[in-house]
């Protein structure tokens, strides 16, 4: 009864309550959209915009209308080409490093003793920075006494391999430091996937004498299809946006070469060449620009493939 | 060639008859996963044997020598003197990799702290809120993570440098102040555990939207807070590409990975005890904390990257 007399009243406080949340709701939700419009919708629209100037340095009050000369310089320029096929290539090492993170993660899966240990331990090369792991790596790969040559001379090879130098050995170096450092983070990705595994689905499969590759085709690989995705999907892009170790590796270069014959040019490397060491931020703006698109094209046909072996249940 | 080894005992063998035979194979691949784990370990672990080592040489012994060193004759500190006490890039007595952990410090943490409220703010509004543009708006948030932003990183230094941010740490800090996508679709899902009772509740207290937030949400998603904490902090610690566009003639303001790419530039790959010294410096540290609390870690990287 004494309800009644509060009823109106209740319901306009719920109407300014409303109201209110509305505000807030939206004004929370729009912080960080307007961080997204500020910091990457801008220099995305400076970018589109400074691909059309010519300028001189940074100037903006030097830019100028120059006829697609920016497009014309990117893409008659070889090293920019070169640079593509380069930051590809690379692209191997995140490969290698997921399938072996895939294999690692199952074999851990078994719930062997140590199993924890060893997860531990894999996960170590993730928390290293690019340039630690650089460091680390042109060690092992010291043409005079590195540890590499060391165990190639141990196995033959008269004077081992000439990593730094030689062009046919740059490239597979770099594949092999960032396969390196790449399983450990699909490890712990894939462990937390195949944790969620339905275990009956095995017990099922062995009384209908299924194998264990036949399993791992059959249960496994489906069930833990979705991180398979996400870390394919990261993978190529980190492999295109390689960066760091190609830099640490080529050391501070004036002269804007990278490696033996460029082989350590990978393309951020070379836009970076371009746009902070020759100044040239139009034709750096080209060809980000199309490394952008390159990388939007992946994703979208990595998704549109994903409907085929990717299950979301 | 590991992979291959892995299969190899065949599954076929594990057919139901023989009790016996399925006994021995699955012996025979606990072995071989052990093996193959046991490999994949030394892998991971001899580049940190070999700077370790390295690090230990004298230039002498370093320079007397074309081989690999195993185990200098005589361990020698020189290596880590220099680093950390006076190395060539040192100012005012502090040297370059110390000053750089200091600079790591507060130009990361900051920014981490203030990225994990706003996106969890933008969350909470998300999962406990009403409002009309909600599903729109949080599907423009999403959007923006399939866009490469990293692609841009170039141009972007075109639109610091006319903020006039290009010689300074705002590129590194500021951003990130406003949250991340893959944060708030993060502890979106986090949030959607907590009942909306309390809200409701709270609400009945004539409590704010901010309070509600601050008072009963955060208190209840530490773990996932953390857990993205230590992402973000990780990713902090080992920025190189930023600083290195930014702060390179600044150097008083080098944080750490910066520091360390200078210093194996300066001592170029002549000295060798003293490139991997400092790259054992600038990772102990982390290391450290890995190992002391490296249960958050792995379940922090493992919830937070979960379709991030």
């Amino acid at each position: 009864m004494e309800n009644s007399t509060l009823l109106p009243q209740r319901a306009t406080r719920a109407r300014k309550r409303i109201k209110k949340e509305e505000i807030y709701g939206t004004a929370f939700a729009l912080i960080p959209l307007a961080g997204f419009a500020l910091f990457s919708l801008a220099p995305l629209l400076i970018a589109f915009y400074t691909m059309f100037m010519g300028m001189e340095g940074y100037r903006f009050d030097t830019m100028h209308w120059n006829s697609f000369a920016n497009f014309k310089a990117a893409f008659t320029d070889k090293r920019f080409g070169l640079s593509l096929g380069i930051s590809a290539y690379v692209t191997l090492g995140h490969m290698i490093g997921l399938a072996v993170s895939l294999a690692t993660s199952v074999l851990l899966s078994q719930k062997l003793k140590g199993s924890k240990f060893f997860t531990v331990l894999f996960f170590i090369p993730y928390i290293c920075s690019s340039v630690a792991t650089a460091i680390m790596w042109r060690q092992m790969f010291n043409g005079g006494n590195g540890l590499i040559n060391e165990l190639l001379k141990l196995f033959g090879s008269k004077n081992g391999v000439d990593w730094m130098n030689d062009p046919k050995a740059y490239t597979p170096m770099l594949v092999i430091v960032i396969a390196w450092q790449a399983p450990g983070y699909g490890i712990v990705m894939f462990t937390a996937a195949l944790t969620g595994v339905n275990r009956a689905l095995y017990e099922a499969a062995r009384i209908d004498g299924a194998g264990r590759w036949k399993q791992f085709t059959a249960i496994t690989m489906p069930a833990i299809s979705p991180t398979t995705f996400y870390l394919l999907l990261a993978g190529v892009i980190n492999g295109l946006l390689t960066f760091d170790i190609a830099r640490i590796f080529t050391g501070d270069s004036w002269s804007g070469a990278a490696g033996p014959k460029d082989m350590g040019l990978t393309s951020v490397l070379y836009i970076y060449y371009q746009g902070v060491q020759f100044r040239n931020m139009p034709v750096a703006a080209v060809m980000s620009m199309v490394l952008f698109v390159i990388i939007m094209i992946v994703t979208v046909v990595n998704y549109k493939l994903g409907d085929k072996w990717v299950s979301y249940d | 060639m590991t992979e291959r080894a892995l299969y190899s005992d065949g599954g076929v063998r594990v057919a139901p008859q023989k009790k016996k035979a399925k006994k021995t194979d699955a012996l025979a691949f606990k072995i071989v996963t052990y093996v193959y784990l046991a490999l994949f370990l030394l892998a991971v672990l001899v580049p940190f044997y070999v700077v370790v080592a390295t690090s230990l040489t004298s230039y002498e012994e370093i320079m007397s020598k074309l081989e690999f060193i195993w185990w200098p004759k005589k361990v020698s500190f020189e290596a880590y003197k220099t680093v950390l006490i006076e190395d060539r890039l040192a100012l005012y007595g502090m040297s370059s990799l110390l000053r750089g952990f200091l600079n790591t410090m507060w130009q990361v943490i900051p920014t981490m702290l203030g990225g994990l409220f706003v996106s969890g703010l933008a969350a909470y509004a998300y999962s406990k809120l009403r409002f009309r543009v909600k599903n729109v708006l949080y599907v423009i948030t999403l959007a923006t993570m399939m866009i490469p932003g990293a692609a841009l990183t170039m141009p972007t230094y075109l639109y610091y440098d006319a903020l006039g941010w290009s010689h300074s740490v705002l590129p590194m800090m500021i951003p990130g102040l406003f949250g991340s996508a893959a944060t708030i679709f993060f502890m979106r899902q986090f949030f959607a555990g907590i009942p909306t009772d309390l809200i409701e509740a709270g609400k009945l207290d004539g409590m704010g939207y901010l309070t509600m937030y601050v008072k009963i949400m955060i208190p209840l998603a530490v773990p996932a807070f953390l857990a993205q904490g230590i992402f973000a902090f990780v990713g902090g610690y080992n920025n190189y590409m930023g600083p290195m566009l930014y702060l390179l003639d600044n150097q008083m303001l080098w944080p750490l990975q910066l520091a360390l790419g200078q210093l194996q530039a300066q001592y170029g790959a002549g000295d060798q005890a003293v490139q991997c010294a400092s790259a054992i410096v600038a990772m102990v540290p982390l290391l450290i904390v890995y190992l002391v609390c490296q249960r958050f870690f792995i379940e922090g990287v493992a919830v937070a990257g979960l379709k991030g």
